[in-house]
């Protein structure tokens, strides 16, 4: 498809262009004036602290009156306690997977990490993580769900986000330019293909599109009743394929593969499993188990794939008559005798760099503990999570190849909800007038916040179950239900929302869950 | 290139304590903006509502911006790019590169010697991402050294260095197989 066109030997713009478009006063007048902003990863990454206010202003009006009153873009937050991220502590030296209370993996290759400069960084580094799934998380983590699409105010509708940084030493460190890592985010929908990916740039506020969301169901990880660290994946045989149904292993390092080095397998004729479009994959991990009851066919399980979502693939294959099971398997006994006079020395070498390791511990003690408790309640969180997903084994995975750290979410742009239009007023149930931080529209059964910019200018979905939640400058929750919404006739032109309020001085996800769930 | 980097931290922070603070940046950047939108764009009518929507938003969001070793102007060159981005997803057209003699020229140099790349190099085009086809954009019709390419893409110098070589690697292959 034509992307391009290509426009040759433009003349270059004369000074008179360049000068007829410049107005700063018309600058001044369209940008939101005297924002006065946080950073969201102090917000996100970092942890709120418990005396946050409700942020930014730009015009703290009170809605009383019949003028329309437009409201910050910036995104009101109500005070929530102090909760940090959860954090994971990764050796540079090696590949690792961490396995999220969520079910989510994270796969990050050895080396990944560099400092502000560019240099690799070595030794531990601490990862900080933290996903959002459900409208609560969402308002209180204040990531603004808006996206600007050639000038209509759209609103996304969540899969699910995380928000990923890296440090040591408190200093925050990047991912290297020839690395990626890969996140496997489990989400709880119904795996639908109409979300996109996007990060969010922190510095404008916008998100930016990266690409079209990657969606599997996949097998639940064997971790379903243990949270396990996995410390390293030995990407050590990697299976090269030859043409559709053969393939090699390369069992470099992998004694218990030796025997199979150099054979060629094929796929058998009645395997059903096999997919043509499989056998571009190198992967990073296999397992054969030899099947009983037959002359030599093989169960082979590859994993970890080079490229690609995560997944595995499982078929059935023989040696074929190019292989020379013999040979192989005199090379394998002389290589296995060898490897088993190195494994004492090994064992010995791996016991010292243990106690290297356990020292190098000790002084992030700290952290471990916490992470201990972590994986306990991750046990606890994922088991809980996984009953809410309907089908019982599976898990919804959608994967990012991340090359920066950020806000990352996994979203599907929608335009305001239409059907009923009023031109709304908000007070409490006593008639008191409210001072409105922010208002957002809440339909059931959608992950999605719509943010009123015009909160006078309501409009919503009759048909959908409605809640509206209202932050106002002192900190207070206002909301009604659909009931209310189910008094407004469509020829209503005028509306007062007489809010429930609720005071507190911190507010948690339970409290919007009690009122939007 | 670039100003006093000390005066112009200044300038941002009064920026960040009052709107009126951001003109003398306005001044000083509304025409390489300008210039840089103008080379991806179609006409010079969407080009000022571009580099407008620009300043708009480099104005809101002055308070967000903290410098991290590379010069204001890179900030504004990522905003400028995400417009740029945007306005094409929106209207749905193809995005616009412009290229002179003197540009191909270069890259001929670079990729297929004593040839006459214009009848192909449209079609080479089209095998590219945006951020390959930028980065030929840069270097070879806008002229610009690495360090700039850098700054512009928010990457280190060499990295611009390297992501460079592999896309007149990739093209040397396009025009090899289009010659076929």
């Amino acid at each position: 498809m034509k992307k391009y066109t290509l426009k040759e030997n433009r003349p270059e713009l004369t000074k008179a262009e360049i000068e007829q478009g410049m107005d700063f006063n018309k600058i001044k007048s369209k940008a939101a004036p005297g924002a006065k902003v946080v950073s969201l990863k102090r917000y996100v990454l970092m942890g709120m602290a418990a005396t946050v206010l409700v942020s930014l202003t730009i015009f703290w009006p009170q809605i009383s009156g019949t003028d329309q009153t437009h409201l910050t873009k910036e995104v009101a937050q109500l005070p929530t306690k102090s909760n940090p991220p959860d954090t994971f502590v990764v050796s540079t030296a090696k590949d690792t997977t961490l396995i999220y209370s969520s079910g989510t993996k994270i796969n990050i290759p050895a080396g990944s990490f560099v400092d502000e400069k560019g240099t690799p960084v070595k030794g531990n580094v601490k990862i900080n993580y933290r996903e959002f799934h459900k409208v609560s998380e969402i308002l209180l983590s204040a990531i603004p769900m808006r996206y600007d699409s050639a000038g209509k105010e759209m609103y996304f509708e969540s899969a699910g986000m995380f928000a990923i940084s890296a440090e040591q030493n408190e200093k925050q460190v990047y991912i290297a330019n020839n690395k990626t890592l890969e996140v496997a985010m489990a989400t709880f929908d119904k795996a639908e293909k109409k979300y996109n990916q996007y990060l969010l740039d922190e510095k404008t506020g916008n998100w930016e599109f990266i690409k079209k969301d990657a969606v599997a169901t996949l097998a639940k990880p064997d971790s379903t009743a243990k949270v396990v660290y996995v410390d390293s994946i030995k990407r050590t045989a990697p299976v090269r394929p030859l043409n559709e149904r053969m393939f090699t292993i390369d069992a470099a390092g992998r004694p218990d593969l030796e025997i199979y080095n150099n054979i060629v397998f094929e796929v058998t004729k009645d395997c059903k499993n096999f997919k043509s479009e499989e056998s571009k994959t190198e992967w990073g991990m296999v397992n054969l188990e030899k099947i009983a009851k037959t002359e030599n066919n093989y169960k082979v399980t590859f994993s970890y794939p080079m490229s690609g979502p995560m997944r595995t693939y499982e078929v059935t294959a023989k040696p074929t008559k190019d292989g020379n099971m013999e040979k192989a398997m005199a090379k394998f006994n002389a290589l296995y005798a060898d490897y088993k006079s190195k494994l004492s020395a090994a064992e010995k070498a791996d016991m010292a760099a243990e106690e290297a390791l356990n020292r190098e511990r000790n002084v992030y003690q700290d952290v471990f503990e916490k992470y201990q408790a972590l994986q306990k309640k991750n046990a606890e969180l994922f088991v809980q999570n996984a009953a809410q997903v309907d089908m019982a084994t599976q898990v919804v995975y959608r994967t990012f190849q991340i090359k920066q750290f950020g806000i990352w979410n996994s979203d599907c742009p929608q335009s305001m909800p239409q059907g009923v239009e009023v031109f709304a007023k908000f007070e409490t149930a006593n008639g008191e007038k409210l001072h409105i931080a922010a208002v957002y529209l809440v339909e059931k059964g959608k992950n999605a916040l719509y943010n009123l910019y015009v909160p006078e200018k309501l409009s919503f979905n009759p048909n959908a179950e409605n809640v509206l939640l209202v932050i106002t400058r002192d900190h207070k929750l206002g909301w009604v239900k659909n009931n209310v919404f189910e008094g407004i006739g469509k020829d209503t032109k005028n509306f007062t929302f007489k809010l429930n309020m609720l005071d507190k001085e911190t507010y948690t996800s339970k409290d919007i869950d009690g009122i939007v769930i | 290139m670039e100003d006093d980097p000390h005066i112009e931290k200044q300038q941002i922070e009064e920026a960040k304590k009052n709107p009126q603070g951001f003109e003398p940046l306005y001044k000083k950047y509304y025409e390489r903006i300008l210039r840089f939108v103008y080379k991806r764009m179609e006409n010079l009518d969407d080009t000022r509502e571009i580099t407008s929507g620009v300043f708009v938003k480099a104005l809101s969001n002055i308070g967000k911006y903290t410098h991290r070793g590379h010069p204001f102007s890179s900030w504004l060159y990522r905003i400028a790019l995400n417009e740029i981005a945007q306005f094409y997803r929106d209207a749905n057209k193809m995005r616009v590169i412009s290229i002179d003699t003197f540009g191909v020229s270069r890259l001929a140099d670079e990729t297929e010697k004593n040839r006459d790349l214009k009848p192909i190099l449209a079609k080479a085009m089209q095998h590219l991402s945006e951020e390959e086809v930028l980065l030929l954009e840069l270097r070879f019709f806008e002229d610009k050294d690495f360090a700039e390419v850098g700054t512009i893409l928010d990457i280190t110098e060499n990295n611009a260095k390297v992501k460079t070589y592999r896309v007149i690697d990739k093209l040397r292959e396009i025009f090899k197989k289009l010659n076929d």
